[in-house]
């Protein structure tokens, strides 16, 4: 029987997300009589392996009972560590919940890679793509998917910068100022109208790594379509998440808002999105563009947005969605289970990769290559 | 709708136009003015990110909340809208008393929601094992990751959820009592309470009440508890309606 570790959490601002959707995914594939091991990445980037039945609450002790340490080992993949033994762990696949940061910006996957392990979702390279709004934007232009326009604002190391030429080329304000780089609208401004606060959200700790600055496109909606990729290309339906009346969908939209339990699944939505025929032809249109030019796998969501009348520009697009999307997936018939035993399988089948050493590094170069120190002549 | 700096970057500021008094809203700890939003309803308002919040950075040092108070102060005064009628949730409370008390020409009104105004008993001391823990990581015999994974299994939920900075400030306040800020206030107060406050129960409120000299409203609602702004919007907002009345009509 096959083993499928499910990997959630991680030292990201979306780590208790995370959580809820690994735990998710871990018992619906129970359930199915899949063969699971939780593996916990933790806030401090430790790993533990922890029972699948725990439950979210257990989570609020850094070390959840019933906790055993596990080591990452590159090459050889996850070890049980327990007094003085160390067994490994065999797994088959991983499916990785992880949200934001490492978990999903490729520094997870390439080392699970790394390690010999099959893993779930987009491959280490689109998943650094999708994390960079401003490439993300760049790509999905060039591909002729409407965007957003879009300004980077980039201080230096001191928050300095002349940005007077940076004005000239930024939409009308109100604008929204978002962090180039991390997820789930964290860091993300809406209503900006002058250039010191743009420039005060640059200097502070995720906007230094640049802010991007795009118009506020007030009155339009959010709408969103999930993507997977196994055996073929496929389409979740299409939702319309309710705001409340902020000017953005944010965490707090996302994630806890709703009845029930915290999570994208009970938030407020209309789904199927109630569009015009010619608006959902736009989003299914993009939406198989993006999974071209982006190289996507797994079952990313892409957002857009709609002006309510014709117009839908890109948003973003998620590597690692909330909760996998699974309401999408429901929308069309497929079952959570099915959606993550899709996964699965796309990562156990998927190519096995040459090492990146194998064409050119050889030996030739270093036997001809003489003395570091005449080199340095 | 409107966000704004102010203080070179020190603080992020929801700032809304509307018809006078201007209403300060102050989250409180671990929030963001997200959670203050539901009581504007359409007047004039600043609704910061309190420092170390939402967009707002740390404080550069373990601040105390007669500095958080100063630095609103400073923020007030910038914004030039005085009077301004205050209301604080939690932490966000803390800050409006010291502010009613110690910047008196900026302040016409406070409403207090679920705030640890003062102690109805003396705290108890840490866990032997941990202070004694504390001493030895102090004189270098522990170390730091041990001594953190003390403080995750012994600290608050908010303690163990705060980093760097913040967690020095989150000492500092939880040791704070306002009594004696309480009475020297003098313009107009209300209190709101969620009446399954388990974080600061109802008690606190009654006891607070009974320092500051011109209560205009105590409200409990049955229904709430700590959040009690997102429990019962209306409620919050009647009680900032009172203060509003009484800053009014003195």
């Amino acid at each position: 029987m096959e083993l499928v570790g499910v990997v959630f959490g991680g030292p990201s601002p979306e780590h208790d997300i995370s959580i809820l959707t690994g735990l998710q995914a871990a018992r619906a594939l129970v359930g199915a009589g899949v063969d699971v091991c939780c593996l916990y990445w933790t806030k401090t980037a430790s790993w533990l392996r922890v029972p699948v039945e725990a439950e979210a609450k257990d989570f609020l002790d850094p070390q959840p009972a019933g906790a055993v340490e596990v080591e990452l080992r590159v090459p050889g993949g996850f070890a049980e560590r327990r007094r003085m033994r160390t067994t490994p762990i065999a797994l088959d696949a991983v499916l990785n919940c992880c949200h934001g940061g490492p978990g999903e910006d490729g520094t997870l996957t390439g080392l699970l890679e790394l390690a010999g392990l099959h893993v779930s979702g987009p491959r280490p390279e689109p998943c650094a793509l999708l994390m960079d709004k401003l490439a993300t934007t760049a790509v999905a232009a060039a591909a002729g998917v409407p965007t957003i326009p879009t300004t980077l604002l980039r201080l230096d190391g001191d928050g300095n910068g002349d940005t007077s030429d940076l004005l000239a080329t930024m939409p009308p304000t109100p604008w929204v100022v978002k962090p180039r780089f991390g997820g789930s609208s964290l860091g993300v401004e809406a209503g900006v109208e002058d250039i010191d606060t743009a420039r005060a959200l640059a200097r502070r700790g995720i906007g230094r790594a640049g802010m991007l600055v795009q118009p506020l496109l007030d009155g339009w909606h959010d709408v969103n379509i999930a993507v997977r990729t196994h055996p073929n290309v496929e389409l979740s339906e299409i939702e319309r998440p309710l705001r409340d009346s902020s000017a953005i969908y944010g965490y707090h939209d996302k994630y806890l808002a709703g009845s029930g339990s915290a999570g994208m699944d009970s938030a407020p939505r209309e789904l199927p999105a109630n569009l015009p025929p010619k608006v959902r032809e736009q989003i299914v249109d993009h939406t198989s563009t993006l999974v071209r030019a982006l190289g996507l796998t797994g079952a990313p969501r892409i957002d857009f947005l709609w002006d309510g009348d014709d117009d839908v520009v890109l948003c973003e697009v998620n590597a690692i969605p909330g909760a996998w999307g699974g309401y999408l997936w429901q929308a069309v018939g497929v079952t959570p289970v099915q959606l993550y035993q899709g996964l699965i399988a796309e990562a156990r089948n998927g190519p096995v990769l040459e090492p990146q050493w194998a064409a050119t590094s050889d030996g030739l170069a270093l036997r001809a290559a003489g003395s570091i120190a005449a080199k340095l002549m | 709708m409107s966000v704004r700096s102010y203080l070179d970057g020190a603080l992020f500021v929801e700032h809304r136009d509307g018809p006078a008094p201007t209403i300060l809203a102050m989250h409180g700890w671990g929030r963001t003015r997200a959670d203050m939003l539901g009581l504007i309803d359409g007047r004039a308002a600043l609704v910061p990110d309190l420092p170390g919040f939402g967009s707002s950075p740390a404080p550069p040092e373990a601040w105390g909340t007669p500095a958080y108070a100063a630095q609103i102060a400073d923020m007030l005064v910038a914004d030039g809208r005085a009077p301004y009628v205050v209301v604080g949730h939690s932490f966000g409370g803390r800050v409006a008393a010291v502010l009613a008390a110690e910047h008196r020409e900026l302040v016409a009104g406070v409403v207090f929601l679920g705030v640890p105004l003062l102690h109805l008993a003396t705290p108890k001391p840490p866990a032997f094992a941990y202070r004694a823990a504390r001493w030895a990581c102090a004189h270098h015999l522990l170390r730091e990751s041990s001594m953190e994974k003390l403080r995750q299994r012994y600290g608050s939920a908010d303690y163990k959820a705060a980093h760097g900075v913040m967690r020095a400030v989150l000492v500092r306040v939880v040791a704070e009592d306002y009594t004696d800020y309480l009475t020297r206030i003098t313009v107009p107060v209300a209190f709101c309470w969620g009446a399954n406050d388990s974080a600061v129960p109802v008690a606190v409120a009654q006891r607070a009440a009974t320092v500051v000299a011109n209560v205009v409203a105590f409200d409990v609602v049955d229904t709430a508890s700590h959040d009690v702004m997102l429990q019962a919007p209306e409620r919050a907002r009647a009680a900032l309606d009172a203060v509003i009345d009484a800053a009014a009509n003195p």
